[in-house]
């Protein structure tokens, strides 16, 4: 079986033959579009094995997905990816004027680095602003880098079972079952 | 010019749909929602996204005559899946031609996060309509609850307007600004999922059974203060690996923030300990000692909450 794979370019034309397109390498397939190594005949009949396929279509639309995720688009992003893209596409490119260029060059950076910092810094203390400012005042900053790692993913995991959301919030560890075989 | 745009857009995001929105009794429409996730069949792909991570996941749900059935099978990051069975929960976390299964107590997924009735939550957050948009295909109304006190934070959820089923919940932090989200990209709701599908899927591997870290724990550890809303919802002991005692783990929620303290001997940590508050993003963490015990707590609350709780924590005589 002729399988293709998402790191296998298709430079000839005709590697693309009919088993190419068979159910199961159908999703690499798509893989391979979406990376642009696909082209001519293989393209084109790939497109007519998606018309009808709708896990086909499922498969484009989660590969991109998954590839926004491995970019690490935030948060608002899917909030307004769509609104962007209509803007982006509507506005036509202005090649001339060179300072507005200059103005949102220097401007994005700083939003973007203003955002970062907002969002990534071990951010200065949500403080709410009542009576309870005192009592988070009192509070002296905690070093995470001082808790056990090991510790702490335990806590968060056992938190997720009540409450769902990232696995590990406060570093980038795996989640993990100590494998201790009981039969 | 198109940056200003688009910025233009997100600050009016808000604003759009709030007017000329006719009124539905929210209270009504929470419970009906919060039902919705338990009562339906559907099937979709979820994902969660916070400042630093994204998470992918399948979620299939199913009501038949032995009852509820859920599984959530990791797309992204380390392969794992939960498999729920009414309240049998198990992990299954697959290695080489092996596969972990590991009992939990409980297991809460998207989009079953809100309490069953939800009525109570109306004392706690304002309610408002922020008008209709489309979520994975789906038209859906969104609302916005936002908290009355400091002792929480706002969130936005998105129903499908035919089902009532959630299908996107985002969670603000202290400035209001989105700390995290759940969203179904793609989701079939009515159907019910083939029952094969709750299969483990890890036929092929050896199964090994990890013990259940979880025990019943004693009630000797009681919370003298409390923010509005916020009550008990379990107690229990975990065993962590390379610890002689086990740690105590009481969950407080006000039906939709969690905070979580984690209770356990001095003697059994090293010479460095920690303590202090931090945040990272919604997360807060407060650890602190009390008496012969190191006190941990977390959750997705301001860190006024979690110092209240911890702090008015006490034991109270052995039983």
């Amino acid at each position: 079986m002729h399988t293709i794979t998402a790191h296998q370019p298709m430079l000839n034309d005709e590697a693309a033959t009919g088993d190419a397109l068979a159910g199961k390498t159908l999703s690499a397939t798509v893989s391979a579009a979406m990376d642009g190594e696909l082209y001519g005949s293989a393209l084109n009949q790939l497109i007519r094995a998606c018309k009808p396929d709708s896990r086909a279509e499922d498969d484009w639309r989660s590969y991109h997905i998954i590839g926004d995720a491995l970019r690490q688009t935030s948060v608002r992003s899917t909030e307004l990816s769509e609104r962007i893209r209509l803007l982006v596409a509507d506005e036509p490119t202005v090649l001339a004027p060179q300072r507005k260029r200059s103005i949102s060059k220097f401007i994005m950076p700083v939003a973007a680095s203003v955002a970062a910092i907002c969002l990534v810094s071990w951010s200065a203390l949500n403080i709410p602003s009542s009576s309870t400012h005192t009592a988070v005042m009192a509070a002296m900053p905690l070093q995470i880098a001082k808790l056990d790692p090991a510790r702490l993913n335990n806590f968060i995991a056992a938190h997720r079972d009540f409450s769902p959301g990232a696995s590990s919030p406060f570093m980038d560890a795996d989640y993990q079952v100590p494998a201790r075989p009981a039969r | 010019m198109k940056l200003w745009l688009v910025w233009a857009v997100f600050v009016s995001l808000p604003a759009w749909g709030a007017a000329g929105e006719p009124s539905i009794n929210l209270d009504a429409w929470l419970n009906q929602v919060a039902q919705a996730a338990q009562h339906l069949n559907y099937d979709g792909i979820v994902v969660y996204q916070n400042s630093d991570d994204v998470e992918i996941s399948h979620i299939a749900h199913r009501i038949d005559h032995a009852g509820e059935l859920i599984r959530q099978d990791a797309l992204s990051g380390s392969p794992h899946s939960f498999m729920r069975l009414n309240e049998g929960v198990y992990c299954y976390i697959p290695e080489g031609n092996q596969v972990k299964i590991e009992r939990h107590q409980h297991h809460r997924f998207f989009p079953e996060i809100l309490p069953i009735p939800a009525t109570p939550l109306a004392a706690l957050y304002v309610m408002k309509v922020l008008g209709h948009s489309e979520v994975a295909e789906h038209d859906s109304i969104g609302v916005s609850l936002a908290p009355r006190d400091a002792y929480r934070y706002g969130y936005l959820l998105w129903a499908d307007s035919q089902s009532n089923l959630l299908l996107k919940l985002i969670k603000l932090d202290a400035h209001q600004q989105p700390a995290e989200q759940f969203a179904f990209t793609q989701v079939n709701i009515g159907a019910a999922p083939n029952r094969e599908q709750f299969q483990s899927g890890f036929a092929d591997k050896k199964p090994i059974i990890v013990p259940s870290r979880e025990s019943p724990a004693a009630d000797n550890w009681h919370v003298g203060a409390l923010p509005p809303g916020f009550h008990k919802i379990t107690q229990t002991q975990l065993a962590l690996p390379d610890k002689p005692q086990n740690v105590v783990h009481l969950v407080y929620t006000d039906g939709l923030a969690t905070v979580s303290l984690f209770i356990e001997p001095l003697a059994q940590l090293g010479a460095h300990l920690p303590r202090g508050l931090s945040s990272h993003g919604m997360m807060s963490l407060y650890a602190h000692p009390l008496g012969a015990y190191q006190v941990t707590a977390l959750g997705e609350v301001p860190p006024a909450t979690l110092i209240m709780i911890a702090d008015s924590l006490n034991l109270t005589g052995s039983k």
